[in-house]
Parts: C-alpha cells; structure tokens; sequence
C-alpha cells in the first residue's frame, strides 16, 4: 500500500497540474467525485401504529419509503437497513408515541438504542417523565463506523406501566434517516 | 483552491481519459474502487474499564473519555480532540449517570457543552429533573465548522446539589464520537 498523487487537469486553466492539498477531485463536468454512498429515509405515514407493551424492547418499524434508491432497508416486523460497503454512518430519528394513559410519572421513561447485528451499539435516547396529553417526541443521533452486510436497527421499549402506541403520526415526527459515507481517507 | 479533473485510463480499453460523473475510479487490478472520501478523520472513545468520574455541583467539567476504540491518528489526547485540518465536525456524546442521590427535582437540571479553543461553542443538550433510580442518559449533538489545530472537548455541568457520577457502565451509554468532513 502506497500513497499515490493523480496526475490532473485544473478545470480552470486547463492546465497540467498535481492536486494540492485544499484542491478538490472533479469529473469533466465538475461533478464532485466523492460523496455519500447511500442515503435512505423512511416514515410511517399511512402504515399501522406500532403497540409497545411495557418493559419489553421491540424493533421500531418504518414502512413508508421516501427514499431508498438501491433497497436497503427490509421493511415489517424485522426492520432493518443492511449495510451495502465499509464507512461512517449518520442515523437520525424521531419516535412519536401516545400513551393511553398520559403524563408518565417521573420515574417511567422511554430508551432507545441502535443495534448493530442484533447487539446494542449506541443508546440514542432515554428521557424521564413528560408524556403529556399529545403524547410527546423522542429524536436521537447516532455517528458509527460500520461494515459491509452489518444490519442497522433502531430498538427500544418503556416503563411506563402501559401499552404505548408508536407513530404513524406525521412525517416530521415519525421518521428514520441514514447517509453512509466512506471510510476515513 | 481549485477543481481538478484527473487524468485517467479506462481499465477495459486502456484509452486515456477523463472521469465523467458516473465513471468509477479504480485501482490497476481494473475493480477495487479508490474512494475519495470526504471523512477526514473518525474517531470514537468511551470510558469502559475506568472509574465514574465525580462532577462536583454547578462546575462545569471536562468529560474524560480514556478508552479508545477508534482514533487512529491519535488525535484524541487528554480529553481534548486537535483537528487535524479544516474541514466541517460532527460530533456525538452520550453521558450516563448514576447520582448518589437519584430522582432529581424538576428544578435540577445537566448541560452537555462543546468547547473550542477554550470558549463554548455548542450547548448540545440542557434536560431538567428526571434521574431514575438507574441514573440517566443525557445525549448531544453538534455539527460545527473548525480549522486545523482547533482544540475541541465537551463538558458536563449540572444543579443537583450534591456531586453526580458519570460512567463508565457501558460503552453504548458513554461515548464521544467525531467525524471530521472536508
């Protein structure tokens, strides 16, 4: 393994020239040559909401494609995105529930974990009490390094002492979004 | 700074060329591809196998992260993270405590902050109350522009009236990650 310099074109000048240090990569069109490998979005608008007993970690669903160009995701009850090369995932979510019984106590909360092959990876949320009439929205980042044919899922559960209802809801409350970058350069 | 355009040979006719935006760029075996990635830098600590840290009342504090999991040109030292060129930072912590005396009032609260050379940059998260008997879990989020030799580390402040313990537990519950973008 060696580190290797291009030969190039400046698209300006048209002259030969070897990329600095703060030069971008172009194709013939001025295209940028790198950029997220994948990006997926889905939602839960129109699909089912989702029971949650207490005390119990399920898989959250997310059924409604936006945006998942090369099919990624595996929709229903095992809902996951599987990883199609090496890099730097981004996960953004938000998780809108009502409750039957509304305005938790201080000590029942919501936690919210991201599952790298089935195995807790990063806990994105947990948030006490709250809970009031409307229910209320938990949203969570998560920034990993991940591996080709790892599968991503977002799990979690309550102690709330009920069954929680999860989504559909709207889409600005109810979503999961990923962007796969490459690996370190 | 300039937009450079490679010079290139096609890896089944050998012709020279220049990419256009769907081509692929590749090694000389014609099918690994070379990513020009625009990750910088990526690196992720935590604080498993080390004590809870003691965050005395109203102080804000450095978080100590000692455990690294990734972080391969070591620029992550000492609680600080130096940035090793210009380029976009985003960051992800996760803090998790288990205060000696749980169930905090609603009037008590904990910050998560970024800091950037030494000045606050970021208020990533300020959660109120809560505090279970299995301690909390407060997380944050940043995406900040820095420059090279920046310092970045991010602090805990909390009201709960006595000293708060954070970590180690697990490494899914305390954590810092950063991905640096050109």
């Amino acid at each position: 393994m060696a580190n290797l310099i291009p030969k190039c074109i400046d698209q300006s000048t048209g002259r030969p020239t070897r990329p600095g240090a703060a030069d971008s990569l172009v194709a013939v069109d001025g295209s940028p040559l790198s950029g997220a490998l994948d990006y997926i979005e889905y939602n839960q608008v129109g699909e089912s909401t989702q029971s949650v007993p207490t005390s119990t970690v399920v898989i959250f669903e997310f059924n409604n494609q936006v945006t998942d160009s090369d099919s990624n995701v595996t929709t229903g009850s095992n809902w996951r995105y599987t990883v199609p090369a090496d890099g730097i995932l981004f996960v953004h979510f938000g998780l809108r529930s009502t409750d039957a019984t509304p305005s938790w106590a201080a000590s029942e909360a919501i936690d919210i974990a991201v599952y790298v092959d089935g195995s807790i990876r990063q806990r994105a949320g947990w948030q006490w009490g709250g809970q009031g009439t409307a229910g209320q929205v938990l949203t969570g980042t998560a920034i990993l390094d991940v591996s080709q044919n790892d599968e991503i899922s977002l799990r979690g559960g309550h102690s709330s002492g009920n069954t929680t209802d999860f989504g559909p809801s709207t889409a600005d409350e109810h979503f999961i979004t990923m962007a796969l970058l490459p690996p370190k350069g | 700074m300039a937009d450079l355009i490679p010079l290139c040979h096609d890896s089944t006719t050998g012709a020279p060329t220049r990419p256009s935006a769907s081509d692929t760029i590749v090694a000389t075996d014609g099918t690994t591809e070379i990513l020009l990635s625009p990750v910088a830098d990526y690196i992720e600590y935590n604080n498993v196998g080390s004590g809870s840290q003691n965050f005395s009342n109203a102080t804000t504090t450095v978080i100590n992260f000692t455990n690294q999991v990734t972080d391969s040109d070591s620029n992550y030292s000492s609680n600080t993270y130096t940035v090793p060129e210009d380029g976009h930072l985003f960051i992800h912590v996760s803090a998790h405590s288990a205060d000696v005396s749980p169930s905090w009032a609603s009037t008590e609260n904990v910050e998560l902050l970024v800091y950037v050379n030494g000045s606050i940059s970021r208020r990533m998260g300020w959660q109120w109350g809560g505090q279970g008997s299995n301690g909390q879990v407060i997380t944050g989020s940043a995406a900040l522009t820095v420059s090279s030799s920046d310092t970045v580390d991010v602090r805990l402040r909390h009201t709960s009236g006595g000293n708060a313990f954070f970590g180690p537990l697990t490494s899914d519950a305390h954590f810092i990650i950063m991905a640096l973008l050109r």
